[in-house]
């Protein structure tokens, strides 16, 4: 009878290593392999990539968001409050350094009713309103991405923090170096059920606690600047794509946009209530846009019939871009979010006028 | 912790550093049972305690059966670990499924019966280390081995970190007595380890993940009304992602141990270059087939007591081996058309073989026909084994009709999903996967290296280890470990 303390009739002296120099070969191989990496490294330090530009994961949006505590301020809303606001220049101007929460191309909603079911928060929340993600894009994105944050293993919490040691020193860490996207971005005919482009390309630079701005390339590429205006065009367009100024009216606003606004209003004014309770407030903020971005934006989803609704039935203070001059004439190179060099001359004339609503709505 | 972490890589580092040092053999092994029992709780440090219990069990029972010569008292111990090895495995993996189907059954006979919410999270690799586990007390039941003196050992083969959440399933006769005495990789030993980890990791990160996988989601998302193309491309995606998800697993959990000094044995042979089913299950999750072939299917009476009751029992093997996988009918469906597969190809080998090949003229025209035969046996294998994966892939049945009528073309209004980039990804990534698996299907990997120049296989591994480096992954995990 073959006995578990015997080896006689086990099979694992078969696990044979081939016969080779391995010696050389392990080391010829690592030798190899660092100089392809450092000739990757410098390839793509070439190409507009740069150290210290992270990746916006669950993982480091948790990490911000176990922050977000107290009186804390907290900018919410999608990519234009992500890209637009430079926390530092929010900071010189406030005086303390706002909380990064929000999120490229997802609705807010999901991360309001978060803080505001927090008990341990009664800060001031920020909240961008860019309308077809406020009000139409499904939650579900949202409410996942929350969810991978908040229940991250040790494991993943432990990958997260060496992952961005690595991305600290290394330019190429970037999912948009990966062969994988690399290889989906190559430009081939199209299919009949196709988007005309692929995802939403690398278009900002983040800082570990997701302060972004506009990446270099989207700026100085004039085509990649252009693949951004076509995708814009596409998502902000909705029913009414405008590629001139018309007219905006409630003929050409989105389907059924008296029910949608009413129904985020009223669950938006829960929040701020249960938050005022406590001691915070909301304030809402109309991000610029250019061109057919806005022209589009606008019709589909008119002032009178979006923006002062939601501050009406909410009670909200509100900032909208075309009430104040201080907040118009920044370059806005994809027309949807601002150049790396005016997003702090926009934070500093933005920062101030939110403090003050706030200030106001407390009177 | 994922193989394809940066955790793991510091993790092993640090466990290869220590493991490496001048320190006792049982303090090695201490040493390696901590890091296995950290490796385990990064995940969720409470399911530990389900290992130390299943540990704990079956080091009692398999000494209690050993020292019983009474029948009906060693069955009773048996019974002991299967009810807690498996009572465990019901709760955690199936008490939804048996929940719902209890629900429904009610529901039939008149009865509104709503079950209570079975919110559950199921614990990782639970269905691996449980058979493992079970195994230990069965061979020492069936008196195929005796049981282990030592405690360590035991622990250390049921939670040893290559193979405890994704297998391979090891039998204790080949890893516990790797444990009784010292070892250390040699140089060789570890290089070669390291290799066969990036070549796991090669598979999983880049192919599997990089890019199968996206092309499986988007088809998997689509509505049911695909164009045929893009159907057929998400199939043989899966086909795809599933053999580099898992064989990179096993060959990564393979070469970790083995650069540790521990040898594992193989859990994939080239599996898609099988001839018929019964040399697929030969190559696939060959660690699996052996151990249902062992201790279900030859328990059942195997093929010992005629042959309605061998189909029979390939039928029970095969449908409890579905159901393995998971806690859904789709997968059960799967084991049945895998086992009715078997059951045919059985049959078919039992009929009378026309005498046309003897007759033929010619033995070098023979032997071409029979290669022709060959690679016509492998392609419909493959196209079979591609078509049953749709129902393990699946949620619904529902879903899986719709997949199938979508390949078949006959769905009204077509979707087209898929890029160009994708179709051709997945052709190159399988059509070189199927090559590859037809050319090395006779030999052995460490063959193929033994006789390949050193300069092919500096060139080979310094490509896969910089197009993982490239590819960076997201840490995705593995197919198998909610199995």
């Amino acid at each position: 009878m073959p006995s578990s303390i015997s080896n006689s009739d086990t099979e694992w002296d078969l696990r044979a290593v081939p016969e080779k120099r391995w010696g050389r070969i392990g080391s010829l191989s690592f030798c190899l392999e660092c100089a392809l990496v450092v000739c990757w490294e410098i390839f793509w330090r070439h190409h507009y990539f740069v150290p210290g530009d992270y990746e916006d994961t669950p993982a480091v949006w948790q990490m911000q968001r176990e922050r977000a505590t107290g009186n804390a301020t907290v900018l919410i809303g999608s990519s234009r409050m992500w890209e637009d606001v430079d926390l530092t220049a929010w900071q010189q101007t406030a005086g303390a350094r706002p909380i990064q929460l929000a999120m490229a191309g997802r609705n807010p909603q999901p991360v309001l009713d978060e803080l505001a079911a927090d008990s341990s928060f009664h800060g001031v929340v920020v909240c961008e309103v860019t309308p077809y993600l406020f009000y139409v894009e499904p939650e579900a994105y949202t409410t996942d991405f929350i969810h991978r944050g908040h229940t991250q293993t040790l494991s993943q919490r432990a990958a997260n923090r060496l992952g961005m040691l690595l991305e600290s020193r290394l330019a190429f860490i970037d999912n948009e170096t990966r062969l994988s996207t690399l290889w989906k971005r190559l430009e081939w005919p199209l299919r009949a059920g196709n988007f005309p482009v692929r995802d939403v390309p690398k278009g900002h630079e983040m800082r570990a606690d997701r302060d972004t701005r506009m990446w270099a390339r989207v700026e100085a590429d004039p085509g990649y600047q252009a693949l951004f205006r076509r995708l814009w065009l596409f998502y902000a367009g909705g029913p009414q794509p405008s590629l001139e100024e018309k007219p905006a009216s409630a003929a050409t606003a989105y389907p059924g946009i008296d029910a949608i606004v009413a129904q985020a209003s009223a669950r938006v004014a829960t929040d701020i209530a249960k938050l005022r309770s406590r001691g915070g407030d909301v304030v809402f903020v109309r991000f610029p846009a250019a061109g057919p971005a806005y022209w589009s934006e606008a019709r589909s989803f008119p002032r009178s019939l979006a923006w002062e609704p939601l501050l009406r039935k909410t009670g909200a203070a509100g900032v909208h871009f075309a009430d104040f001059e201080q907040l118009q004439g920044f370059n806005l190179p994809e027309w949807s979010h601002m150049s790396a060099a005016d997003a702090p001359r926009f934070t500093r004339a933005l920062a101030p006028l939110v403090m003050r609503a706030v200030v106001l709505d407390h009177r | 912790m994922l193989f394809n972490s940066l955790t793991f890589a510091v993790f092993f580092a640090a466990l290869l550093g220590l493991h490496n040092l001048p320190l006792p053999w049982r303090v090695k092994k201490i040493n390696l049972l901590l890091a296995s029992y950290l490796f385990y709780a990064a995940w969720s440090p409470p399911f530990v305690i389900l290992l130390w219990i299943s540990t704990a069990v079956d080091w009692k029972v398999a000494a209690w059966i050993s020292a019983s010569h009474d029948p009906g008292r060693r069955k009773l111990i048996l019974a002991l670990s299967l009810v807690a090895n498996l009572g465990f495995l019901g709760y955690f993996k199936y008490g939804t499924f048996l929940m719902d189907n209890f629900a429904l059954a009610a529901r039939v006979v008149g009865i509104d019966y709503v079950p209570p919410k079975w919110d559950i999270v199921l614990p990782v690799g639970i269905s691996f280390y449980t058979f493992q586990s079970i195994a230990y007390s069965l061979d020492v039941y069936l008196g195929r081995a005796q049981p282990t003196r030592h405690f360590l050992d035991f622990a250390l083969f049921v939670t040893f970190f290559p193979h405890l959440v994704a297998g391979p399933i090891v039998r204790p006769t080949l890893l516990i007595p790797q444990f009784e005495q010292p070892r250390r990789a040699s140089r060789e030993q570890l290089i070669w380890g390291l290799a066969l980890m990036t070549l796991g990791l090669f598979e999983k990160v880049v192919l599997a993940d990089g890019f199968l996988a996206p092309v499986v989601d988007a088809v998997q998302k689509a509505p049911r009304n695909l164009d045929s193309l893009d159907a057929w491309a998400g199939a043989v995606a899966f086909s795809g992602q599933i053999f580099f998800d898992f064989a990179g697993y096993s060959t990564t959990a393979i070469g970790a141990a083995l650069a540790l000094g521990f040898a594992l044995n193989d859990n994939f042979n080239f599996p898609y270059a099988a001839v018929g089913f019964s040399d697929f299950w030969r190559r696939w999750h060959i660690s699996l087939s052996t151990w249902l072939r062992d201790y279900l299917y030859v328990p059942l009476g195997g093929n010992r007591h005629g042959e309605l009751r061998t189909y029979i029992n390939l039928m029970i093997t095969m449908l409890l081996g579905g159901l393995w996988h998971g806690a859904s009918w789709t997968f059960v469906a799967w084991g049945g058309l895998h086992g009715a597969y078997l059951a045919v190809e059985r049959w078919l080998r039992r009929a009378p073989v026309a005498d046309g090949a003897s007759s033929s003229a010619g033995v070098s025209s023979r032997t071409s026909r029979l290669g022709m035969a060959r690679v016509g046996g492998m392609a419909g294998t493959f196209l079979v084994v591609t078509i049953t994966w749709v129902f393990f892939r699946a949620h619904t049945f529902a879903d899986a009709a719709g997949m199938l009528r979508s390949m078949a073309g006959a769905t009204a209004a077509t979707h087209e999903v898929l890029y160009w980039n994708d179709v051709v990804a997945v052709g190159v990534i399988v059509g070189a996967m199927l090559a590859t698996h037809w050319r090395l299907r006779a030999t052995r990997l460490e063959s193929v290296v033994a006789a390949a120049p050193t300069w092919t296989v500096v060139l080979a591994w310094t490509f896969m280890a910089f197009v993982l480096v490239a590819e960076q992954g997201a840490g995705d995990a593995f197919i198998y470990f909610k199995f």
